[in-house]
């Protein structure tokens, strides 16, 4: 692989790993506010569960959440600062019960799918394997 | 926290109008919060490269500031040609070239035609249009390929700006220029000729006849010599007062624009009195001047309107600032208040 190739295939990567993160950031907030945070402690307590997200996505991403009725915020004082604390909203803890679901069930299939791939792999090599011993033998015999 | 809040005030200036304060409002908390944690953590405050480094993981403030847009607008054709993180700089510079296009375009082609048509705006539009799409698809291109939005420097904030000094830099300016009009407006000999070759540099000698001007003020000017000097006196005036103490008060505020409401009032009578040049009778061909009266005339009254425009803008952003400033106590309240 030439240099090129390889940035274009990372660059690919990054690009497709974006697209997949961007649904499941969303799942991963709405399922971390069902207890009340402002965005600094949620972005601490989502990186401490192994995702890692920039500050610059989440806190849009919260006030996008926010206007589509999916959170509920309030501005309170907490150790002598005022701050925005986020929690779900009613309409919220439904979406999020439906991605959920929706979650589980293409994890299921992919994982299923993934199932059968290496179930037909392995059987193609076990053909192959049975197939290699008869070539030899007709070699042999010539 | 000065740091913090210079990264704050170059979020201000990227972010829209309508949610701004309290983005940053929020922004601020969370930046700050973190800021505790940290210095919680360490047991000491934060040297100004720790603060730096959280600053810096936030992200550019132009960045930063693109998150926030409700909608993430871009312009495609097939494929994304100018990205969200600039499209909002992109549609500001377009407009304000289509916008100056569209106004001085016009003046030009009454100088040399004597009239104006649609079809010849068209032209410096569409290159205004292809100009500073292409300036922009190219700084696109840059962005993806080096990400120059993510690359910048938090030591290079500008300062914190202070809303109410007033620059003593353009305040000599405003004085400079009011005074030579002052001087224009006497008639003081020699003043006009002066000013001209200020601007116009030995092609003044053109423009200051030996004997007799092709063009004379018409008789309204008359009735606004006195009013447009006194308001003028004061503005001029206020300028040096600025001068020595460069801080808008309330007071000042009030006084300012007062001063800019007379001279949208007396822009306005000027605007409805007609022609403000005549041609000289006295000259031997005056028939031959007629025309360059009509366009003079027009040149004035569109300068008019601009100014009209200027000054309401300018009595708007004063009034703004004069809201946000709180009241001064007066002498006597602030006694009674410290009784």
């Amino acid at each position: 692989m030439t240099p090129s190739t390889t940035s274009a295939a990372t660059d690919l990567f990054d690009a497709l790993r974006l697209e997949l993160r961007r649904g499941c950031l969303v799942v991963a907030v709405l399922a971390q506010l069902k207890s009340e945070q402002y965005g600094y402690t949620l972005r601490k307590s989502l990186s401490d569960d192994g995702l890692v997200i920039d500050e610059s996505t989440l806190y849009p991403l919260l006030r996008r959440l926010e206007s589509q009725g999916l959170l509920a915020s309030e501005w309170r004082e907490e150790n002598k600062r005022n701050k925005r604390f986020y929690r779900l909203s009613a309409s919220g803890a439904h979406v999020l019960d439906q991605l959920l679901e929706e979650w589980r069930r293409i994890n299921t299939s992919i994982d299923r799918m993934i199932h059968h791939h290496t179930e037909n792999v392995r059987t193609a090599k076990n053909g192959q394997a049975q197939k290699v011993p008869q070539r030899d033998h007709v070699l042999k015999e010539f | 926290m000065q740091l913090v809040e210079r990264y704050l005030q170059e979020v201000k200036r990227y972010l829209p109008a309508a949610q701004r304060e309290d983005i940053l409002k929020e922004l601020s908390a969370n930046i700050l919060a973190e800021m505790d944690d940290r210095e919680a953590a360490l047991g000491r405050p934060l040297t100004e490269d720790e603060q730096i480094a959280i600053l810096e993981q936030q992200g550019s403030p132009a960045l930063v500031a693109s998150r926030y847009r409700p909608e993430q607008r871009t312009f495609a054709f097939g494929r994304v040609i100018i990205g969200p993180a600039i499209f909002p700089l992109y549609i500001k510079i377009l407009t304000l070239n289509l916008l100056l296009t569209l106004l001085i375009a016009p003046f030009t082609h009454i100088l040399v035609e004597g009239k104006v048509a649609f079809s010849t705006l068209l032209l410096p539009a569409v290159l205004q249009f292809v100009i500073v799409t292409t300036l922009f698809a190219a700084i696109e291109v840059c962005q993806q390929k080096y990400h120059i939005l993510d690359r910048w420097n938090p030591r290079a904030l500008p300062p914190l700006r202070d809303p109410l000094k007033i620059s003593r830099a353009n305040t000599l300016f405003e004085m400079f220029f009011t005074l030579a009009f002052v001087l224009c407006w006497l008639r003081i000999p020699g003043a006009s000729y002066a000013v001209a070759y200020l601007f116009l540099g030995p092609v003044a000698s053109y423009f200051a006849p030996a004997n007799l001007s092709p063009l004379i003020y018409a008789p309204a000017w008359q009735i606004f010599y006195l009013p447009i000097l006194l308001v003028v006196l004061l503005n001029l005036a206020q300028h040096g007062l600025n001068f020595g103490f460069p801080r808008w008060t309330r007071n000042r505020l009030i006084v300012r624009v007062s001063l800019s409401f007379l001279g949208l009032l007396l822009t306005f009578f000027l605007f409805r009195a007609g022609d403000l040049l005549l041609v000289n009778p006295e000259i031997a061909d005056a028939t031959r001047y007629s025309s360059f009266a009509f366009v003079i005339n027009n040149i004035t009254h569109y300068s008019l309107l601009a100014g009209a425009a200027i000054a309401l803008w300018g009595i708007f952003w004063q009034i703004r600032r004069i809201l946000r400033i709180p009241a001064e106590p007066s002498p006597s309240r602030a006694a009674s208040l410290a009784c």
